[in-house]
């Protein structure tokens, strides 16, 4: 492990959302979806792939990703997810679902203060 | 290893996944090598953020769903691995699976065919038997209505009835090709085929006019005789065969599955005159109405016999009537013994599954660390025993393939040694895919229970624990649950060698009764003399006094003589006798009425207890004479009987004529004429030189005194009927040795099988003690190796083990002793002079179980004498 940050470990659930999320820009294989977390994350989201595969394989046999085998850059033959229609459409609930509890969790952390106070 | 399902769609999605994660590890190797890290490092690197590859494609192939068929095949996978690496563990457990699941599937089979399958006919549900008889003839008699009711009921207008028909077992001589054949035969109502719903393949059937005399001399051929003697030509039709020495013509033949009743060679059909002097009871078959309920048909025909003019003078509450489904007169007499059977072959399956149930616990205790591992690698709990319990049913299913081929050659055994009539319907008796279905789920559910109680105990604990240690664990859990499935395992066993004692000892004592004549060394054999061939009492009296003579003058014979009902035979004359100055005879009183021709007594090695056997003087014009059996010598003339001589009596009680009254020259011991379990009867026997009721003797039996066996004597015994009359065709041709087993073969059979199953479940037994002990020692060996070290001598390693093994046998005896009292009961009925909680059983039961377990725990105790001290502190214990 590098790095002095400590990381989060995901939420299952979370899971799911952030593969969606991020197979929105582009089709990509699995080691390019730990690659593109990581990196959006800023270091912070690691994707262990004793998570992340399973939740792939799980969410292709929901039919929310499909997968092709196909060539990377580099030549090297890799399984390449893409969403499929269902996926988006569930991207779209699980996004504002999530925009709804972050703003829920941050009403929490942050208490509006109130008006006129003091 | 290559399994014959590697080439499926799952093996090459598990390939595809092999290759995506290590494209995903190359990948990371190809950009830490960009990043400046020399390959070695980078593939080290790699391999450490990506963790293990083995996980992960298990975690992964989990997700392509849990209950799938994909998942499915990769337990069974698993299962079969883990099975391949411990033959002789799997072994054992499938042979005791075969043992458990074959008897089982034989017995199952034996059931489905005789109780369980529909009878062969359109609509079996809707066939019924009828029967109105008397109540004092109802208690063990078949079911019948007379001869002069059946043709009022026939004809009387029903809603319930669709059609009714009677029938009657016959036997009749088949001559005219080779030689004189005795045929199993039926006469039954024109209809009768009708009734059952099933038509002639080919030619017709019998038409109403053909039940009148004169025209019945028709006859419709079973397809097995129709093969035999007219080689299946069509042209059979037609032709004309001779029968008791009447010529009958053949008009039809019926299909090859139609067998009613069982045996049957040909069909003639059966008047619907009643005898005006008699009363003859036969079974009546009806087809019900549709949606009539068998209550509504008894009530109607209740309400219909109040009208017939045979039956409205009845009194009430002296007959019996009833309505029974067909089946019942088939099975009727096997369901009992056959449900007990069944019960205590599901003993030995429940045995057999304790068995494998305590080798799997022995088995999950070994392998602790293997599982241990890989619950620490992440495999769920629910996983694994998904695992150990596909283990265990797999091996049941291939317990249940070889016990269903065990099955198989059980159920030819069976059938071949079950006496004549025993099992019914033996020719339904097949593995069929019921049999198949009920063998695989036995098989399946066997599996499930003997694997889930394992597989919870040996994943319930911690997995550090198990790794930690290296394996010198018993856990309290596991340990329990053994004891448990031993100690059911004794109790089950002891209940059914209860069951095997008890059925012992009756047939024991079956065997030891007296039935008051030597059937050993005499050979006997039936004649039926037909109408034809003999129209009165006098042809008949000749020819049989002629037979006897003849039969004398056969080299090795000692003695000849001839009865009309022999002991244990199927049928028997009974009734009511006056003596001369008795004015009020006990009401009811009735004795066995025999013909006998002079010598019988001698012959059979009947005791004379006084006077004189019948001899040349009684003759049609000499005084007529009898002989009693000594028991009713001594009720009227007691005390000891002696006094009967010279007195008269009459079968006739009011007003005989001279020659109505007989006198009685002799007196000879009772005997067992119905069976050895019936007792021995009180009988009055008559000269064949005197009667002339025509019906008493012409079915007759020939007994001979020999030292020849039965197969050796048969053909001068042929020859001597051959040379006298050349129609005249021998039945029935026996040792009375035989007849005798044969009136105890029931018991006979019922007990070998209960046996078979006890001993079974001793075995297993046995061999369930022994594991759990040869465990123990083995487990203990580090303890025990203590305890001699610090001096115990071999007499205390012992008592340890020894009192283990009684902790074992002790509350398995007395669990077993409860079960068997509770149980055994249902033998009530098979058993003869022995009460179903007889103690003498119950103790020696107890000592054999005992002594089975002592020797099972044997060779551990031995084990443990010789524990060197030094090597088993020094070892880890070795698994047994």
């Amino acid at each position: 492990m590098s790095g002095g940050q400590s990381r989060i470990e995901l939420l299952q659930g979370t899971l799911d959302f952030i593969i969606l999320q991020t197979l929105r820009w582009e089709p990509q294989h699995g080691f390019g979806l730990a690659q593109m977390i990581r990196a959006h994350s800023n270091d912070t989201l690691q994707v262990d792939t004793g998570s992340l595969y399973p939740a792939l394989h799980r969410l292709e046999r929901a039919k929310l990703i499909d997968a092709k085998w196909d060539r990377s850059d580099k030549g090297q033959r890799v399984r390449v997810y893409r969403l499929t229609a269902a996926g988006r459409k569930r991207l779209v609930v699980e996004r504002t679902n999530w925009e709804r509890m972050t703003q829920a969790i941050a009403g929490i952390v942050n208490p509006p203060i109130a008006e006129g106070g003091a | 290893m290559r399994w014959p399902w590697r080439r499926n769609a799952r093996d090459s999605r598990d390939a595809e996944l092999t290759e995506e994660l290590q494209a995903h590890l190359e990948m990371a190797v190809a950009q830490r090598i960009e990043r400046g890290e020399s390959p070695a490092v980078a593939r080290d690197n790699a391999r450490r953020e990506f963790g293990n590859v083995t996980h992960v494609a298990e975690v992964t192939r989990e997700m392509w769903g849990g209950a799938s068929w994909d998942a499915f095949v990769r337990d069974i996978r698993y299962a079969a691995r883990g099975l391949h690496r411990s033959p002789a563990f799997t072994a054992v457990a499938v042979a005791t699976f075969a043992l458990g699941i074959g008897a089982n599937t034989a017995m199952f089979t034996v059931v489905n065919g005789a109780l369980l399958k529909p009878l062969p006919f359109p609509q079996p549900d809707r066939l019924v038997i009828l029967s109105h008889l008397p109540a004092d003839f109802a208690p063990n008699g078949r079911p019948g209505l007379s001869d002069h009711t059946f043709p009022e009921l026939r004809a009387a207008p029903s809603r319930a009835f669709a059609s009714m028909a009677a029938f009657a077992p016959n036997q009749m001589t088949l001559t005219g090709v080779d030689d004189p054949e005795q045929l199993s035969t039926a006469r039954v109502s024109a209809n009768l085929t009708t009734v059952l719903g099933v038509p002639a393949a080919i030619g017709r059937t019998f038409t109403t006019a053909e039940e009148e005399a004169g025209s019945d001399h028709v006859v419709l051929l079973s397809d097995q005789l129709w093969r035999e003697r007219f080689g299946a030509t069509p042209s059979a039709l037609g032709t004309s065969m001779t029968l008791n020495g009447v010529p009958y013509t053949v008009i039809g033949v019926m299909p090859p599955a139609f067998d009613f009743p069982h045996g049957a060679a040909l069909w003639t059909p059966l008047s619907s005159r009643p005898d005006p002097d008699n009363f003859i009871f036969r079974p009546v078959i009806a087809r019900l109405s549709p949606r009539t309920s068998i209550e509504a048909a008894r009530r109607e025909l209740t309400s219909t016999l109040a009208r017939l003019p045979s039956t409205a003078d009845e009194k009430p509450g002296t007959q019996i009537t009833d309505v029974r489904p067909l089946v019942d007169l088939l099975v009727a007499k096997a369901r009992p013994s056959l449900w007990i059977l069944s019960g205590a072959v599901s003993f030995v399956l429940l045995i057999a599954c304790a068995n494998v149930a305590n080798l799997l616990l022995i088995r999950a205790a070994t392998r602790q660390h293997e599982i241990g591992v890989r619950v620490a690698l992440g495999a769920g709990r629910v996983r694994i025993i998904r695992q150990l319990v596909t283990e265990s049913a797999l091996m049941a299913c291939m317990g249940g393939a070889v016990g269903i081929v065990l099955a198989v050659w059980g159920v030819r055994v069976l059938l071949a040694t079950a006496p004549a009539g025993r099992i019914p319907r033996g020719q339904e008796i097949t593995v069929d895919w019921r049999v198949l279905g009920a063998a695989f789920g036995v098989s399946l559910v066997a599996g499930l229970v003997c694997g889930i109680f394992p597989a919870l105990a040996s994943t319930r604990r911690d997995p550090r624990e198990a790794l930690a240690t290296s394996g010198r664990t018993i856990a309290g859990t596991d340990d329990r649950l053994r004891r448990v499935f031993v100690v059911a395992q004794l109790a089950l066993a002891i209940v059914l060698s209860t069951g095997a004692g008890l059925l012992l000892k009756s047939f024991a004592r079956m065997r030891a009764v007296d039935p008051g004549f030597r059937s050993s060394g005499v050979v006997t054999f039936g004649v039926s003399l037909s109408a034809a061939a003999f129209p009165n009492a006098a042809d008949i009296r000749t020819f049989e006094a002629r037979v006897v003579d003849r039969l004398r003058q056969v080299p090795g014979v000692q003695a000849a003589s001839m009865v009309n009902w022999i002991p244990f035979g199927n049928s028997l004359v009974n009734g009511d006798l006056h003596i001369e100055g008795v004015s009020a005879m006990p009401k009811g009183y009735s004795v066995d009425k025999l013909v006998t021709a002079p010598g019988y007594f001698s012959t059979m090695s009947i005791h004379l207890v006084a006077g004189r056997d019948f001899d040349s003087r009684d003759t049609q014009s000499s005084l007529p004479v009898t002989i009693v059996s000594r028991s009713v010598a001594r009720k009227f003339w007691p005390p000891d009987g002696l006094g009967a001589i010279g007195q008269r009596l009459t079968e006739n009680g009011e007003n005989p004529q001279t020659r109505e009254w007989q006198t009685i020259v002799g007196i000879v011991d009772d005997i067992a004429q119905q069976g050895v379990t019936q007792g021995r009867e009180e009988a009055q026997y008559f000269p064949l030189a005197q009667t002339e009721t025509v019906p008493f003797i012409r079915n007759v039996a020939f007994v001979v005194r020999t030292a020849r066996s039965a197969p050796d004597v048969t053909p001068s015994l042929r020859s001597v009927i051959h040379e006298l009359n050349p129609v005249v065709a021998l039945r029935n041709i026996r040792s009375m040795d035989d007849a005798t087993a044969a009136s105890s073969a029931d018991s006979r059979f019922e007990t070998q099988l209960v046996t078979i199953f006890a001993a079974l479940a001793l075995l297993l037994a046995a061999v369930g003690t022994y594991g759990v002990l040869a465990y123990d020692v083995a487990a203990r060996t580090h303890e025990l190796g203590v305890r001699v070290a610090l001096g115990a001598s071999s007499r205390n390693v012992v008592r340890v083990v020894v009192r283990r093994t009684l902790a074992l046998v002790i509350p398995g005896l007395l669990i077993g002793l409860i079960g068997a009292l509770a149980v055994t009961r249902v033998l009530q009925k098979s058993l003869f002079e022995v009460t179903p909680t007889d103690p003498a059983t119950l103790v020696a039961v107890a000592g054999v179980l005992l002594l089975v377990a002592l020797i099972a725990g044997l060779a551990p105790t031995r084990r443990a004498m010789r524990i060197d001290p030094m090597t088993a502190l020094r070892s880890e214990w070795c698994s047994p």
